[in-house]
């Protein structure tokens, strides 16, 4: 199946940098690209993701999000903004506190101070220049990854 | 204009290289592909990325890339799967296995991809619901699955049963996880509450399930191909294991997973003593690859207990499947009459009497002709090898190699015996019709206690086809073309090693894989070598000469040159066809166009029959290029040695 993960790979990657590009366009309160309805219930989810603390949940998760090809980028946003959140933060109380600040982004009608915004923003970039890494280095990996069956 | 204006046009710039290569690549595919729903799909790739937003800055450009790649991964996919000049001999069974699974074949668009790489099998379930953020929402796409195949499904008849595992990942593709009751199961069977997770229990939770699913992914391979997907599946495993470092990314161990082929080759069961026989014998030669015998497979690094764990949950997914699944027959119930047939080295279309033929399905055609094989059971009775002379091994070779073009011809055609079964055969009342008249009471002939039928198969309209003397023979799939080349003419052999600049036959000629009902056309004076749609099995007592329909052959069709056929042949017929006329001919694969007359000879010895000689062209199931080097009068000329024609 290496053939065809590698495709499925690069599908969950595109999902998931355009998924926060649009998310940064929005926060900007620039329309170029439309952030969806959709698009904010899976970074939703993504964040939720981090916060599950049940196993066997994410296992079934994971289970799920294989018949739902643009549901599965929540687990690399959710990878992509907890990696960026810790390199930006070495305080504990500060990545939950600008995690919330993303999760209430995202809610109807909420109103962000424009400095957590620019924050919240160097994450984001952050998150997707993590994201086209982890895909520049699956690519490298390509040669070695033959897994048939 | 500004410094930020600049900078938005240099980057609209970059980005416009990228798309307009996309767009070029995607034209392409566009302009090749045969489907339609493919084309559908390019078109809206390219409004997509017509429409494009320029990028306003660099991180939008990451993105438009990641786009590009996946897009441009997509598009080589459709490629690969769409454009291609041979038929996927393959589609009949699966279409057999999504019946089996209750996903309906017939509203879907399926491709097969002929990997080059080795143990390199995959499914693409639904392709375009890859490209929903791209795609048109609003748009209901034909769901197009892409099965990709290794090189060795062509050389081994087993193989290709491990396509069961990929029609797994299509019936979990389907069904999805939602149903409760897995949650149930997976929440009763997995360790309990951790306080907090971290990265790497996330990637833990990835692999278990996906460990799951490739559990469930075997066990409906198994159900759908038993005893031989679990033969299979050791020697894919067995030949190529996985390294350490590679181990468990997203798969079990190898180790784990033939474990239980072997369990379940140890314990396989029939009703019939050969067959059982047979798989004793195929479970004592594969004692040398068991696990437990040798160290070239890794053990999973999860740990037994967590492996136990995700098998019995895959267990449990895998029984709440199974009841949906439409049920199957014993898959060995049509043996002997398969049997019967490959005996005579005949395709096994179907069973051959001078009653209704019952047809053999793809799944039941794999699982048999490769136990026949496998277990060595031609030896017992094959005809081939009992009268060849030819060394064993040999023979061996020879009775694989055509055992293999044989399954794939039969379920190449399968679509269409079924189709005329169905509408034609199965409604025959063999009483009533003249059919006893006809050659087709010779399909049951006996000569001094032994059969001797005159078998002209696949059976698909018998009615119109048979005559007293004849039987109509149809336009078959594959063709040679002549194609122009940089050499001034066909030197057919070498004298006295002296035509250094001899070149193959293969140079001249093209070959084409058509399907039943495609069309081309015969252009004035054009030649080319095709296969007649039969295979043709006739006793060592009778010889066939085969002649044109007088309605083609007066639209100027000429379909032979050479038009004997040897007593006791087996073998499609190559035919030589030329439009003599001044029009060009519109021709139909599976159309009527030629005639076998058969002629009896005295002889009443069937000792010297066509296996006994030194025949060149062996049970052959397409159109074949003249075999002009194996032509033993040449040798003799050359031996001759005439002293006063030294011209060569």
């Amino acid at each position: 199946m290496s053939y065809m993960s590698l495709f499925e790979k690069n599908v969950e990657y595109s999902n998931a940098i355009s998924i926060l590009n649009e998310y940064r366009h929005y926060l900007k309160d620039s329309h170029r690209y439309k952030f969806t309805n959709n698009d904010k219930e899976i970074l939703l989810e993504s964040l939720k993701l981090n916060n599950r603390n049940r196993f066997h949940e994410l296992v079934f998760y994971n289970l799920r999000l294989f018949a739902d090809v643009e549901k599965s980028a929540a687990i690399e946003l959710s990878n992509a903004i907890n990696n960026s959140l810790n390199k930006k933060f070495k305080d504990d109380e500060r990545r939950k506190e600008y995690f919330e600040y993303i999760r209430n982004s995202l809610k109807p009608k909420s109103s962000l101070e424009n400095s957590k915004k620019g924050v919240i923003e160097d994450l984001i970039i952050e998150s997707i220049k993590f994201i086209s890494n982890q895909s520049k280095k699956r690519d490298r990996i390509k040669s070695f990854e033959k897994i048939g069956l | 204009m500004n410094d930020e204006a600049k900078g938005i046009e240099t980057l609209g710039s970059i980005a416009s290289t990228y798309i307009n290569l996309s767009l070029e690549k995607i034209k392409n595919l566009k302009y090749h592909t045969p489907k339609k729903s493919i084309k559908n799909l390019c078109d809206d790739l390219i409004s997509f990325l017509k429409k494009y937003e320029p990028p306003i800055d660099n991180i939008d450009l990451i993105d438009l890339n990641q786009k590009l790649l996946t897009i441009s991964d997509f598009v080589n996919l459709l490629s690969s799967a769409s454009i291609k000049e041979k038929v996927s001999w393959e589609l009949p069974l699966i279409h057999e296995c999504y019946d089996i699974c209750n996903i309906d074949f017939n509203k879907r668009e399926v491709f097969v991809i002929n990997s080059p790489e080795i143990n390199n099998y995959g499914v693409h379930y639904n392709v375009a619901k890859y490209l929903s953020r791209i795609l048109p929402k609003s748009k209901d796409y034909e769901p197009i699955d892409i099965f990709i195949l290794p090189p060795e499904v062509e050389y081994d008849m087993s193989y290709i049963s491990l396509i069961g595992h990929e029609i797994g990942h299509s019936v979990l593709l389907n069904r999805g996880f939602d149903d409760k009751s897995i949650v149930s199961h997976i929440l009763g069977y997995l360790p309990k509450d951790q306080d907090q997770l971290s990265t790497d229990d996330m990637e833990m939770a990835a692999k278990i399930s996906s460990y799951i699913k490739e559990y469930v992914c075997d066990y409906i391979g198994r159900v759908l191909f038993s005893p031989i997907f679990d033969l299979a599946l050791i020697k894919s495993f067995c030949s190529s294991p996985t390294s350490k470092t590679n181990l468990g990314e997203s798969h079990p161990s190898e180790y784990s997973r033939i474990k239980e082929s072997f369990k379940k080759i140890g314990e396989y069961k029939s009703e019939n003593k050969i067959i059982n026989k047979a798989f004793e014998s195929i479970s004592k030669g594969l004692e040398i690859i068991h696990p437990d015998n040798n160290k070239i497979y890794y053990q999973d690094t999860i740990g037994e207990d967590l492996l136990k764990t995700i098998q019995l949950i895959a267990t449990k997914i895998y029984e709440m499947i199974i009841p949906k699944l439409k049920p199957i027959k014993n898959i060995v119930d049509n043996w002997e009459r398969i049997r019967k047939e490959l005996d005579a080295s005949r395709p096994p279309f179907e069973e051959v009497s001078d009653k209704i033929p019952k047809i053999f399905k793809p799944i039941e055609l794999v699982v048999n002709m490769s136990i026949y094989f496998q277990g060595n059971i031609y030896k017992i009775a094959n005809e081939f090898y009992k009268k060849s002379k030819k060394e064993e091994k040999e023979k061996t070779i020879i009775i694989g190699n055509t055992l293999i073009k044989h399954m794939h011809y039969v379920i190449s055609l399968y679509d269409l015996i079924n189709s005329a079964y169905k509408i034609r055969i199965k409604k025959l009342n063999m009483e009533d019709s003249d059919l006893s008249e006809t050659l087709w009471k010779f399909r049951s002939r006996i000569t001094g206690g032994q059969p001797s039928p005159i078998v002209i198969i696949p059976t698909i309209d018998p009615i119109n086809q048979y005559g007293d003397n004849s039987v109509d023979l149809r336009l078959g799939t594959t063709f040679l073309i002549h194609k122009p080349t940089r050499y001034s003419h066909i030197i057919p052999f070498e004298i006295n090693g002296q035509n250094p600049k001899r070149q193959s036959l293969d140079e001249f000629y093209n070959k084409y894989e058509l399907q039943v009902l495609d069309e081309f056309i015969l252009h004035p004076h054009q030649y080319l070598l095709a296969n007649t749609l039969e295979y043709i099995s006739l006793p060592y007592d009778y010889f066939g000469l085969v002649l044109g329909r007088s309605t083609w052959g007066r639209l100027g069709l000429s379909i032979a040159t050479a038009t004997m056929v040897q007593p006791g042949y087996k073998g499609c017929l190559t035919l030589e066809l030329r439009n003599l006329g001044e029009t060009p001919l519109p021709l139909m694969v599976g159309v009527r166009i030629a005639q076998l007359c058969v002629i009896p000879i005295e002889l009443k010895d069937s000792r010297f029959g066509y296996f006994a000689g030194s025949g060149k062209y062996f049970c052959p199931v397409s159109a074949e290029l003249p075999k002009v080097e194996e032509d033993k009068d040449i040798e003799l000329l050359k031996d001759l040695k005439l002293t006063h024609f030294r011209r060569f």
